[in-house]
């Protein structure tokens, strides 16, 4: 009941954002250009929670050893894949008509992500290649401690080494931005986290389903198979 | 707003969502069904 709460609140929430990022101004130097950074910030924010969710749930993995610390790491790896694939996508549509490129290897903020999403699509390979599960658990645990350093290192690539990709917006000395953009992106980047609760929430059962197969007991084969019954008179 | 990169842009994002939630809903049901 509350996974389905949660789905119906994520999409009333992302219909929500919709309008708020139609209803946007445009910007003065990029036009309706700008409209993307509704979808193209929330996605790469939400990369970045999704993967200190990955490296938290693997902490309490090694700390207390109970499996739904496992289920909620792998399923937050998942959901970041996902996120961060968006960030990039849209990031390329984006780079098109303002940069006049869809990608470019030299720029900090690009390939940093590129490697992120790299990194955490060892991660799902390394949990699907090991099958046993206290071992996948255990390996899987320390990669997310190790990989989510790459969080800050993207997040702060911008100002680390300026390239192409435009410095941060949001600063410790105030926010780079007009009110009404700033709604909409809040909207967005609300709609964008329940959407992630939600899709984690499901990826997680599904998980508890995968393990509850994995250890159930094979049935008998008395059980399994049955002798043919006669008729009378045959 | 009917740029054509806006509109690429999020029919990219809103078509990937759908991909992954149905992939989910498919996953789930075929657990259930061999459960």
């Amino acid at each position: 009941m509350t996974r389905k709460l949660l789905a119906v609140a994520a999409a009333v929430a992302l219909a929500a954002g919709l309008w708020a990022a139609v209803v946007s101004p445009p910007d003065v130097f990029q036009g309706d250009f700008v409209r993307i950074m509704y979808v193209h910030v929330p996605s790469a924010w939400l990369a970045f929670l999704a993967f200190g969710v990955t490296a938290f749930g693997g902490l309490m993995w090694l700390v207390r050893k109970k499996d739904h610390w496992d289920r909620l790491a792998a399923a937050s790896a998942e959901v970041g894949v996902l996120f961060t694939g968006l960030a990039l996508l849209t990031g390329s549509i984006w780079g098109k008509p303002v940069w006049g490129t869809y990608w470019d290897w030299g720029d900090a903020r690009m390939a940093s992500t590129a490697l992120m999403f790299f990194v955490y699509l060892g991660y799902l390979a390394l949990r699907r290649a090991t099958p046993d599960p206290v071992t996948r658990a255990r390996r899987s645990s320390i990669l997310g401690l190790v990989a989510v350093v790459q969080v800050p290192l993207v997040y702060f690539s911008v100002n680390l080494w300026r390239t192409l990709h435009q410095g941060l917006t949001v600063r410790p000395d105030g926010i780079q931005m007009d009110g009404s953009m700033l709604r909409a992106l809040l909207v967005n980047l609300a709609a964008f986290t329940l959407l992630y609760v939600a899709l984690v929430a499901e990826r997680m059962r599904i998980a508890r389903l995968e393990a509850e197969l994995e250890t159930a007991p094979l049935p008998a084969a008395g059980t399994a198979v049955s002798s043919p019954r006669l008729e009378p008179g045959t | 707003v009917t740029d054509p990169w806006v509109l690429a842009s999020y029919l990219a994002t809103y078509a990937v969502i759908g991909g992954y939630v149905f992939y989910l809903r498919a996953r789930r049901r075929r657990l259930t069904r061999e459960g």
